[in-house]
């Protein structure tokens, strides 16, 4: 007996009406600006480890900074 | 009464022009201007805690930022910062954050995800020389776009400014935010619905959007 053909399988797509926990989750711990890199620690759930990175960028910017260009506050 | 040297902001967005902030139950938005930008912000004494419906209403918060403003960058959840902290830090990326919201001015990003089991590429075999391993380390780590993710991305190209792709976890094979003009997203998701309708692939694909642009924000951390 012959065998019936091979439906032929497509792609199912979803337009998403409402916000999804998944897209609320995505947006706000993979993706935005970090203003405090120590989120970055904590939603990694390295609480023992505490690096206030922010303060060590401002330092690092402080002393790359050129003395033409002066300090500024 | 405000105090640089006392405030803590919880903060939201970074935005390019003041807009009117908008009322959310349980939530008092002001427009703040800091280091010649507008922060979207919060004056509280701690950060919120983690849950779902903190994250739920952040992400609202932000999409009506999103609304009202031409250009918006949002800011990760957890944002706590004092305002001097705030004003520092923005002061010193002065210059990437112009950029950014340059770049995702009177856009919004529009998000396709694909289910399914990711295509992983081979390991790491031998490698003559560090060189060399570091080189296939990376292209092992490469997102490899599934079929129907590529006739999607040339299904919208002349729609799109441009795009983040990033690899998918759990079920999720791959995501990919395109940054699109506003006002074109209806015209993304018809040609998104035709790209899959024309493809052989049984994978599943969520389409979401219009938001503000989240994958579009700059990286501080490895910026100059």
């Amino acid at each position: 007996m012959p065998r019936p053909p091979a439906r032929k399988e497509i792609a199912r797509s979803i337009l998403q009406p409402d916000t999804s926990l998944l897209d609320v989750i995505d947006s706000l711990l993979n993706q935005g600006v970090v203003l405090n890199a120590d989120v970055i620690l904590a939603l990694a759930g390295v609480d023992l480890v505490y690096l206030r990175l922010s303060a060590l960028l401002c330092a690092a910017d402080r002393v790359m900074e050129t003395p033409s260009r002066g300090r500024r506050g | 009464v405000t105090d640089p040297k006392t405030d803590q902001y919880y903060v939201y967005a970074i935005l390019d022009a003041r807009v009117r902030p908008p009322r959310i139950r349980g939530h008092r938005l002001e427009i703040v201007s800091v280091a010649d930008f507008f922060t979207a912000v919060e004056r509280l004494t701690e950060a919120p805690e983690m849950s779902e419906t903190s994250l739920r209403d952040q992400h609202q918060i932000v999409v009506r930022l999103g609304r009202a403003a031409r250009a918006i960058l949002p800011v990760r959840f957890g944002a706590f910062v004092g305002a001097l902290e705030l004003a520092r830090v923005l002061r010193l990326r002065r210059r990437v954050l112009r950029r950014a919201l340059r770049d995702v001015r009177g856009m919004v990003q529009m998000t396709v995800r694909v289910f399914g089991t990711a295509e992983r590429r081979g390991g790491v075999r031998d490698a003559a020389s560090g060189t060399d391993y570091l080189r296939a380390r990376a292209e092992s780590a490469r997102v490899v776009l599934p079929s129907v993710a590529l006739a999607i991305r040339e299904a919208v190209r002349d729609l799109v400014v441009s795009e983040r792709v990033t690899a998918g976890r759990g079920a999720v094979q791959v995501t990919v935010n395109h940054l699109v003009p506003r006002g074109r997203a209806a015209r993304y998701r018809s040609a998104v619905a035709r790209a899959i309708a024309g493809t052989s692939s049984p994978a599943v694909v969520v389409t979401s959007g219009p938001w503000p642009p989240f994958a579009f924000t700059p990286d501080f951390w490895s910026a100059s």
